[in-house]
């Protein structure tokens, strides 16, 4: 029993130390698609412990990642070329110096804030009314980002940006997220959580105060969603407030969904296998052998490859590649399948 | 006092454009619960015909865009046909991704640059009344909004598809045990906000005459806020909805002080989700309809 | 016995891990009035829903005379001539009384007759006239089921089935209702209906069937006497 329940932690772990050890044997561009599809599956997962858990799809995840991504560059930036290119800073930002790891920690601690600071009032809402709310928290945060250049490099590009995630980096960082992410939701608290996703109601009238049950998941994802936007800048080396916008908000969710909202292995599943898909898809356009195939695409197919492989598995099995369920033990006897609805 | 009556006609006419945008997705989502993201490339697809028909005279040109419009929703209405069943989080990601697959089959095909559309353009030409100049498009934007509006108003109050609409907009199995066909209702409904999306792309050509791949979806976006906050329950309160949102993004980027009109996404965002504390169910629903459960 | 009109053979209906009807078999006769009463919770509705294509059996079949329903959508089912009057009226209480009534045409195989099948209806419930322009959410609780019923019966249906028509009703208006259906009856409208009320029922009745845990239990003939305790034991299982 106790193996088949740490299967649910250690078989996505595996799977993710698996990827970047694949990943650490490839070099060039490959290797730094690699290394993205490891940093967008932290963003994935990071979404899951709010969305998963609470049921209630958020379109505002991407502010935390964008916060945490331009913190990271701003406090690891140089501070002469800050000084240089990004003068209208607040002059404690241009002053702020950090290590890598401490950018990554304070990245994590303001997506934290920022998130319980947004859902204390939206937490309130429920549905498509909370949907609209988050979805207009990403718009302002972008608003705010791309127009205020006293907190960030407004619409230019911040940068150069220490490029410190390594395979390690984000192998650590994507495994990290997923034992919190289990870890949370082994918790009392993310069991109420889940009972009032599936029956708001009973819920309420055993006593579970709801709203303090998604506000903590919320804040909970939204530090490990800055977090990945650390990782993300130190990936990129340079940061633009396009870039971690609308279309990242919707390819995240779209690999939550395709994966299957509500399991941590749905999560990862997703991520790995769209973002999986999107690297080799960048590289077949690049007109470069991929796994021994020469594929010569021309560019822009990508996506809309990408457009048509998620709308398909949304349509032909809406509850996603795994159903929405953890892994199971895979050496035991099939449990007992939950009744269809 | 000429400035405000200027942006109140202005706002007016904005707002009769998200009004129509808005009712197209209101239409959709009463009789099948969908929200459909993707409408906005329907408004695209208008455009890009519009764009392609450059050569023939206005009536064709008007003509074809319907028509394509009114194809691609009813592509999208088979399409999305396995999600009658699904969940809402699925309904709505997935018409995302198909939201997301069209924009980018239109990158491919047209690039991101954007070309000119060039349909009735003299209608930017403004006249003169009272101190205040209004372009012709925004009379003929508030003119043919109204009229549209009407039309579907009298086609929901008196015909029997109106009739069927409305009561598959209510409750659809009640609807459905009484010999209402549910695939018929759905898909006039999706006829009718195809038609509405190639009005919509019109009015919009003629001010914003680029076609890009994102022509529609940044039409939309807006009209889907305005839907929810209005209300998404009653087609009324997500049409005012829309108009509301579109009435107040300009009354807005004129009252804010002109340095701070960057902001105006921030300021109107920021009332959206006050409104929405406010009043979860729709600024302009009575009583307590049930909201949606994601 | 004749050609039955509906013949339900062994149906089961499952939700998930419930089984809410089991083997389920009984046949309608033309122009009978049968009864389907039993506890909360027996499977009536259920049964009642899976004739008009509303939920799914995993097994078994329903004929309206020789032809198959099972797979056949709900509003096919109503326009081949079944009308289900539903559970809690289902009344459009923001359409007016008006707007009601004409939802129930869309059921209807033929177009000719429609007026005066509109002229019997009203006669029948004179307030579907009186009130057609008010909203019917204003009616009393015993004018929508009046409205419900009349809804039904403009679709000119071989078969009424009504769930539960008396519930939350007075007494006296209770009355009045058995006085319609006893009305309805006469014009050879062959009808099932699910009621609480098991003696007034089984008076009304041709035949009444008793149902629990999904099945029948037991089968009243209208015109035997009643033993309450008969009843009551196949109610509660004693
Ligand atoms: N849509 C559904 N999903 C799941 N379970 C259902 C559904 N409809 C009915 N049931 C279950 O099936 C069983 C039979 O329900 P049904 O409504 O047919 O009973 P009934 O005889 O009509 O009872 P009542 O007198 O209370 O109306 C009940 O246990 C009920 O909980
Ligand atoms: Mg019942």
């Amino acid at each position: 029993m106790a193996a088949r329940r740490a299967w649910e932690l250690i078989g996505p772990v595996l799977l993710v130390a698996a990827v970047g050890f694949v990943g650490s044997l490839t070099s060039g561009s490959m290797e730094f698609q690699f290394r993205s599809v490891l940093v967008i599956a932290t963003i994935v997962v990071a979404l899951h412990v709010f969305v998963g858990n609470s049921g209630v799809i958020s379109f505002g995840h991407v502010s935390f990642v964008v916060l945490g991504a331009i913190a990271a560059g701003v406090a690891t930036t140089p501070a002469e070329i800050k000084a240089r290119s990004l003068s209208e800073l607040f002059p404690f930002l241009l002053d702020l110096q950090l290590s890598n790891i401490e950018s990554l920690v304070l990245a994590a601690v303001l997506g934290g804030v920022f998130a319980f600071l947004v859902g204390v009032p939206i937490m309130r809402l429920s549905g498509l009314q909370a949907g609209i709310a988050t979805f207009a928290v990403i718009i302002i945060t972008n608003n705010v980002f791309r127009n205020w250049d006293r907190i960030g490099p407004a619409a230019r590009a911040l940068g150069p940006i220490p490029e410190t995630t390594g395979f390690l980096q984000a192998t650590i960082g994507l495994v990290l997220v997923i034992v919190v992410a289990y870890g949370y939701q082994r918790t009392r608290m993310a069991r109420m959580l889940r009972a009032a996703r599936e029956d708001p109601a009973a819920a309420q009238s055993s006593g579970v105060n709801i709203y303090r049950q998604r506000l903590l998941a919320f804040t909970l994802s939204g530090a490990m969603a800055g977090l990945s936007g650390g990782l993300l800048a130190h990936l990129l080396g340079s940061v633009t407030t396009e870039v971690v916008f609308l279309d990242l908000t919707f390819i995240t969710l779209a690999m939550l969904v395709v994966g299957g909202i509500g399991s941590l292995w749905g999560a990862v599943v997703g991520a790995l296998s769209i973002a999986g898909l999107n690297a080799f898809l960048a590289e077949a356009e690049r007109e470069v052998g991929v796994f021994g195939f020469d594929i010569d695409l021309p560019s822009g197919t990508r996506l809309v490859v990408l457009g048509i492989i998620m709308a398909a598995v949304l349509l032909f099995r809406p509850s996603g590649l795994t159903g929405g369920r953890e892994l199971s033990w895979p050496f035991a006897r099939r449990g007992r399948v939950a009744p269809g609805g | 006092m000429t400035d405000l009556i200027q942006s109140l006609v202005d706002g007016v006419a904005l707002g009769s454009l998200y009004a129509l945008a808005a009712l197209g997705i209101g239409l959709v989502f009463g009789v099948m619960r969908l929200i459909n993201f993707a409408y906005g490339e329907v408004i695209t697809a208008a455009a890009y015909t519009l764009l392609l028909t450059k050569d023939l005279n206005v009536g064709l040109r008007i003509l074809l865009a319907v028509a394509v419009a009114v194809a691609l929703s009813l592509v999208m209405e088979f399409v999305f046909r396995p999600l009658r069943v699904a969940t809402p989080a699925t309904m709505l990601i997935t018409t995302f991704a198909v939201s997301f697959l069209l924009q980018n089959v239109a990158v491919l095909w047209f690039g991101t640059q954007g070309e000119s559309i060039g349909f009735l353009s003299d209608l930017n030409r403004a006249f003169e009344i009272g101190g205040i100049r209004i372009r012709w498009i925004t009379l003929v934007s508030i003119l043919v909004g109204g009229a549209f509006l009407a039309a579907i108003a009298y086609l929901l109050d008196r015909t029997d598809i109106g009739l069927q609409m409305r009561a598959a907009a209510s409750d659809f199995t009640t609807a459905r045990l009484l010999g209402v066909r549910a695939t018929r209702v759905i898909i006039f409904a999706f006829i009718l906000s195809g038609v509405l999306a190639a009005v919509v792309a019109m009015m919009l050509a003629v001010q914003r005459p680029l076609a890009t791949p994102t022509f529609g979806f940044f039409v939309v976006i807006p009209a889907l806020v305005g839907v929810v906050v209005g209300g998404l329950d009653r087609l009324l309160s997500a049409t005012i909805g829309g108009f509301v949102i579109g009435f107040a993004t300009v009354m807005l980027s004129d009252l804010l002080p002109s340095q701070s009109r960057v902001f105006l996404n921030s300021v109107l965002f920021g009332l959206v989700i006050v409104v929405l504390l406010v009043k979860p169910n729709g600024l302009f629903l009575r009583g307590a309809a049930t909201a949606e459960r994601l | 016995m004749g050609e039955a009109v509906l013949q339900v053979g062994e149906l089961d209906v499952w939700f998930g891990p419930l089984q809410a009807v089991r083997k389920l078999s009984f046949a309608l006769q033309p122009g009978e009035v049968v009864g389907l009463v039993g506890p909360n919770g027996a499977g009536k509705s259920t049964t009642l829903l899976t004739i008009m294509g509303m939920n799914q059996p995993t097994s078994g079949s329903v004929r309206l005379g020789d032809r198959e329903l099972v797979g056949l959508s709900p509003e096919t089912i109503a326009q081949l001539g079944i009308a289900l009057v539903p559970e809690g009226r289902r009344i459009y209480a923001e359409f007016t009384v008006a707007e009601n009534l004409r939802l129930g045409t869309f059921g209807r195989r033929q177009a000719d007759g429609l007026e005066a099948d509109l002229a019997w209806v009203n006669s029948l419930f004179p307030i579907v006239d009186e009130f057609r322009d008010r909203p019917a959410g204003q009616l009393s609780g015993g004018q929508q089921q009046q409205l419900a019923i009349a809804r039904a019966l403009i679709a000119r249906p071989q078969i009424l089935l009504l769930d539960e028509p008396s519930l939350g009703l007075a007494p006296t208006i209770v009355d009045g209702l058995f006085d319609a259906l006893a009305e309805i009856r006469k014009r050879g409208v062959t009808i099932l209906m699910v009621e609480q009320r098991a003696q007034l029922t089984a008076e009304f009745a041709d035949r009444s069937l008793v149902m629990r845990g999904g099945e029948i239990v037991l089968t009243l003939a209208g015109d035997e006497p009643l033993d309450p305790a008969q009843i009551a034991s196949a109610y509660f299982g004693a």
